[in-house]
C-alpha cells in the first residue's frame, strides 16, 4: 500500500517536472502526412507535429501504437481527417490519453471533413455493403480544389490554440493560397486531356481526384469497399470493359500489385500506382508535389 | 451536389485584379444604391469568391424548396439521444478426449479446485450475447456498459460493466467509477471477443477466474506527458466476488461435527486495491509493451457443507498479493501485417488462517501459499490484407508451494489422502482464424492439456474447437 502511494506521488512529480519545459511550442498530432503536409505551409516550424499514420500505410488499417496516447496526451490540438477514416484507431487512442483539450467537442479537436462536401453519401447504411462511410467518401483531399478550404480550418485551428502567432500564421496562409491558386490553375490545364477518360481503382480511393479531372471510374478491383478483389468480380470488370473504351487501371501503394496489373493486361491497357497521401510514393515529397505526381501518374 | 460543377464554372470566370464580382455575387444588399463603388473596396479574392458562391447556393436551395408542412408528431422524441449499441455474439463447436461428466472433476492441485468447463462442453456451445452501449452522459462523463447472457453460466444475465469516465480532469487524470474489468495485468481488461485465443491462459483460470476480475469501485488513471507511453492506474474496488479464485472478502461460519463453532467476520471493505504501471516504446516498426500490476485485498476460500462435516475448511488470508509482470512485442511487418509475441507471469502470495472441522472440534493452522506461472504466445498475421492469423501459445504453471504449519500440504484430497504438489504444469494451444471482416471471425483451435488431474492421476486431454465471432452495431475501435 504505503509502496503504491509513494510511487503513484512519485508518479505525478515527476509529471509536472516534464510537463513545465514542454510548455514552449503548440503540439499537434494529425493523424495523416497530407495535414502535417499543410500545416508546414501554415506554421513553417513555429510547432511541433507528430503524424499518426505513414504515407504507405492503408489509412484505414493505421495501428494505434500505444507511444500515440502519449503524444496525444500532450497535445494542444489534435487534426484529423474524419468522414469515419480514422475510426478504427483513433478513439482508443484519445480515451486513453486523459487530454481533455482534444476530446471530440473540444476546441483542440478538428475535423476537416467539416470544411468540405463529401460525395457519395449512401442513402442506406448496410455493413452488407462492405466496409461503407455514412458520412461519404473520405478521401476528399485527393481533389486540388478542397485543400483551400482544408488549409484555412487549420489555419483558423492554428490561430485559436496559438493566438500569439496568429498573424504569422494568416499570412502563411495568405500566401499558400496565392500558390495554391496558381498551382490549381495550372493543375486544371493540365487536367485536360483526361477529360471523359475512363479508369478502374482497386479502392473508392480516388474518387474526388477523378472527379476534378473529369475521369469516369468504371468500377473498382474490390467487389465491395474493404472486399479484396475476387476472381469472379475480375472476370466480370474484365466482360464489362472489354470494349476498350478503359484507359487506365489505378492501384494504390498499400494494397497487393497481383490484381491491379493482371486486370490492366487482360484488358491491354497502362496500370499505375498513385498516392493518396503525401509520402506515399517517392516523389509525393510534399502538398505541391502530391498533386503533380498523381497528374504525371494517369498522364502518358 | 451541385457545388463543384459551380465551382468549375467560377474557375472558369475568374475575376481579375480589380473588377467588380460578378452581379450574381452581391446578393447581400439588393438596392443597386448599396453597391459598393469598386476601388473603395479590396479585390475579392479567389476563395472569398468560393465563400459567397456556397452562401448563394443555400440561398436559392432555401428559396426554391417547397413551403414545409412539417408533422409535429416527432417534436419530443429523443431517438437521436440514444447510446451507441453493439451485439457481439459466441458460439464454438467443440470435441474433447475427456467426457464432460470426467471434465467437470479435473482439478489442477492447488490451483484449480474444479475446472468450470462454461464453453468446453462437447457439441454445440451457445457462448454469449454480449450487449456494449456507450454514450456521453453529459459534458463531464463517457458512460459504458456491457451486459452478457450466457446461457450456460450460473448468471445468465450478467451486467459484467457498467461505469463513467470522466471527460474533463486536468494534468492527465482520469476517474472510474461504477463496476469494471481491473485494470490488472495484459489481459484482465479486454473482453473476450478480443481475446487471441478461445480461452484465458491457466494462470488466468488459476488466480483471476476464466472471465477476469470485474467489481465495483472506483480507479484513477493518469498518463504521463512524455513521447511514449507511460500510464499509472490505481483502484479501489470492493474485493467481494464469487467469481474469483483468489479475492474474496467475505466472513464464514464454520461448524464441527461436535457443534463446537468458528466465526471469522466479515473484513472492512472496501477492501481490494490495485496498482498497475504501463509503458510503451516503439523503435520504428517494433513496437515494445511492458507492465507490471499488484493486486492486494483478502482472500476467503471456504469448502463448508450442509449439514457439517469433518473435511469442512475455510481459508482466510488478509494481505494476499497477485502480481503480474508482463512483456509484449510486435513487430509491425506492413499495413496488415504483424508479428507479437506477449509473455505475462503471475504469482499468488497468500499468507492466513486455515480453520478445518475435524469431529473434535474446529483446528487453525498456519497456511502459507507461493504459487505462479506464465504464459509465452506469438500471433502472426500474415496475409494481405490481413484476414488470417496464426498462433501458438505455451503456458507453464512453474510454481506451487504450500505449506500448513511449516510442512509442505496440498490441500487436493484424493479418498482424503494428500496428494503430492505438483509444478512444472503445461498446457500447448495452436490457433488459425480467419476474419472475412473485422466483424466477423472463424477460429479453429487446438490444445494438448497436461495441466488436469483425476482422482490424483495427470490426465492428457486433447481439445478441438471451432469458434465464431459476429459483432454488429458501431463496436469500439481494437486497441493495441
Amino acid at each position: 500500500m504505503k509502496l503504491m502511494i509513494t510511487s503513484a506521488l512519485l508518479a505525478i512529480a515527476i509529471s509536472f517536472a516534464l510537463a513545465v519545459p514542454a510548455q514552449a511550442k503548440t503540439k499537434l498530432v494529425v493523424t495523416y502526412p497530407y495535414i502535417r503536409a499543410i500545416v508546414a505551409e501554415i506554421a513553417k516550424d513555429q510547432v511541433d507535429v507528430t503524424t499518426l499514420a505513414k504515407g504507405d500505410e492503408d489509412p484505414h488499417f493505421v495501428v494505434p501504437r500505444p507511444s500515440f496516447i502519449g503524444k496525444l496526451r500532450q497535445a494542444d490540438l489534435l487534426i484529423i481527417n474524419g468522414g469515419s477514416l480514422e475510426i478504427g484507431f483513433v478513439p482508443p487512442l484519445i480515451r486513453q490519453a486523459n487530454n481533455p483539450k482534444i476530446i471530440p467537442g473540444a476546441e483542440g479537436f478538428v475535423d476537416l471533413s467539416q470544411a468540405v462536401e463529401l460525395i457519395e453519401k449512401p442513402d442506406k447504411v448496410s455493413r452488407s455493403e462492405g466496409d461503407i462511410h455514412p458520412e461519404g467518401n473520405p478521401h476528399f483531399i485527393l481533389d486540388w480544389h478542397n485543400v483551400p478550404p482544408v488549409a484555412r480550418a487549420i489555419a483558423d485551428a492554428l490561430a485559436r490554440t496559438d493566438r500569439g502567432n496568429a498573424s504569422a500564421y494568416q499570412k502563411n496562409l495568405d500566401a499558400f493560397l496565392a500558390r495554391w491558386k496558381a498551382q490549381s490553375e495550372a493543375w486544371d490545364k493540365r487536367a485536360e486531356p483526361l477529360r471523359g477518360k475512363a479508369i478502374i481503382q482497386y479502392h473508392r480511393l480516388f474518387d474526388y481526384f477523378a472527379r476534378r479531372a473529369g475521369m469516369k471510374i468504371v468500377g473498382e478491383l474490390e467487389p465491395k469497399p474493404g472486399i479484396p478483389p475476387t476472381s469472379r468480380h475480375l472476370e466480370e470488370l474484365i466482360e464489362a470493359n472489354a470494349a476498350g473504351t478503359v484507359y487506365m487501371v489505378v492501384a494504390d501503394p498499400y494494397h497487393e500489385k497481383k490484381s491491379p496489373e493482371g486486370l490492366a493486361k487482360k484488358l491491354s491497357v497502362p496500370w499505375a500506382v498513385l498516392p493518396q497521401d503525401v509520402g506515399a510514393v517517392a516523389t509525393a515529397k510534399d502538398i505541391f508535389s502530391l498533386y503533380d505526381t498523381l497528374l504525371a501518374s494517369v498522364l502518358r | 451536389m451541385f457545388y463543384p460543377a459551380l465551382t468549375a464554372a467560377l474557375l472558369l470566370a475568374q475575376p481579375t485584379e480589380g473588377t467588380v464580382p460578378a452581379p450574381a455575387a452581391t446578393h447581400v444588399p439588393a438596392e443597386p444604391g448599396a453597391a459598393v463603388a469598386p476601388e473603395a473596396r479590396p479585390a475579392p479574392s479567389y476563395d472569398d469568391l468560393l465563400r459567397r458562391i456556397e452562401a448563394l447556393e443555400k440561398t436559392v436551395e432555401e428559396r426554391t424548396s417547397p413551403p414545409a408542412t412539417r408533422s409535429t408528431a416527432g417534436v419530443f422524441t429523443q431517438n437521436r439521444f440514444n447510446p451507441d449499441l453493439s451485439i457481439i455474439a459466441d458460439l464454438a463447436l467443440v470435441g474433447t478426449s475427456i467426457s464432460d461428466e470426467t471434465a467437470q472433476t479435473l482439478a489442477v492441485p492447488g490451483f484449480i479446485d474444479q475446472s468450470d468447463r462454461t464453453g468446453k462442453l462437447r457439441g454445440i456451445n451457445f457462448n454469449y450475447l454480449e450487449l456494449a452501449f456507450n454514450a456521453a452522459v453529459d459534458p463531464y462523463f463517457d458512460f459504458f456498459a456491457v451486459v452478457t447472457v450466457a446461457p450456460g453460466e450460473a448468471k445468465v444475465v450478467d451486467v459484467e460493466e457498467a461505469f463513467v469516465d470522466t471527460r474533463q480532469l486536468p494534468f492527465g487524470f482520469q476517474l472510474r467509477i461504477g463496476k469494471f474489468l481491473s485494470a490488472f495485468g495484459r489481459l484482465n481488461g479486454m473482453h473476450q471477443h478480443y481475446w487471441d485465443f478461445y480461452d484465458q491462459p491457466l494462470v488466468y483460470e488459476a488466480f483471476i477466474g476464466a472471465e477476469g476480475f470485474k467489481n465495483p469501485g472506483l480507479r484513477v488513471s493518469w498518463t504521463a506527458p512524455v513521447d511514449f507511453l507511460l500510464q499509472f492506474n490505481f483502484e479501489v474496488l470492493q474485493g467481494v466476488s464469487d467469481e474469483s479464485p483468489t479475492f474474496n472478502a467475505v466472513g464464514f461460519d464454520l461448524t464441527a461435527p461436535n457443534g463446537a463453532k468458528f466465526s471469522s467476520k466479515a473484513p472492512f471493505v472496501p477492501g481490494l486495491y490495485v496498482g498497475s504501471l504501463k509503458t510503451s516504446f516503439d523503435f520504428g516498426d517494433h513496437v515494445f509493451l511492458a507492465g507490471a500490476s499488484v493486486m492486494y485485498g483478502h482472500s476467503t476460500q471456504t469448502r463448508i457443507q450442509d449439514p457439517p462435516t469433518d473435511t469442512d475448511m475455510a481459508f482466510s488470508a488478509p494481505g494476499t498479493i497477485l502480481y503480474n509482470g508482463e512483456l509484449t512485442y510486435k513487430y509491425l511487418i506492413s499495413s496488415y501485417r504483424s508479428l507479437a509475441w506477449q509473455n505475462e507471469y503471475l504469482g499468488r502470495i497468500s499468507n492466513g488462517d486455515l480453520a478445518q472441522a475435524a469431529s473434535d472440534g474446529v483446528s487453525h493452522a498456519t497456511v502459507d501459499k507461493k504459487q505462479g506461472g506464465f504464459y509465452s504466445q506469438l500471433v502472426w498475421r500474415f496475409d494481405e490484407p490481413g484476414r488470417w492469423r496464426v498462433g501458438a501459445r505455451f503456458d507453464l504453471l512453474t510454481q506451487n508451494s504450500i505449506t500448513k504449519d511449516g510442512v509442505v500440504w496440498n490441500p487436493y484430497t484424493v479418498n482424503g489422502v494428500s496428494q503430492p504438489l505438483h509444478n512444472m504444469l503445461q498446457r500447448y494451444t495452436a490457433m488459425l482464424e480467419f476474419s472475412p471482416t473485422e466483424f466477423s471471425r472463424f477460429r479453429l483451435q487446438y490444445a494438448f492439456d497436461r495441466s488436469r488431474f483425476l482422482d490424483g492421476v495427470q490426465k492428457n486431454i486433447h481439445e478441438v474447437l471451432l469458434q465464431m465471432n459476429i459483432a454488429v452495431g458501431p463496436h469500439g475501435a481494437h486497441s493495441f
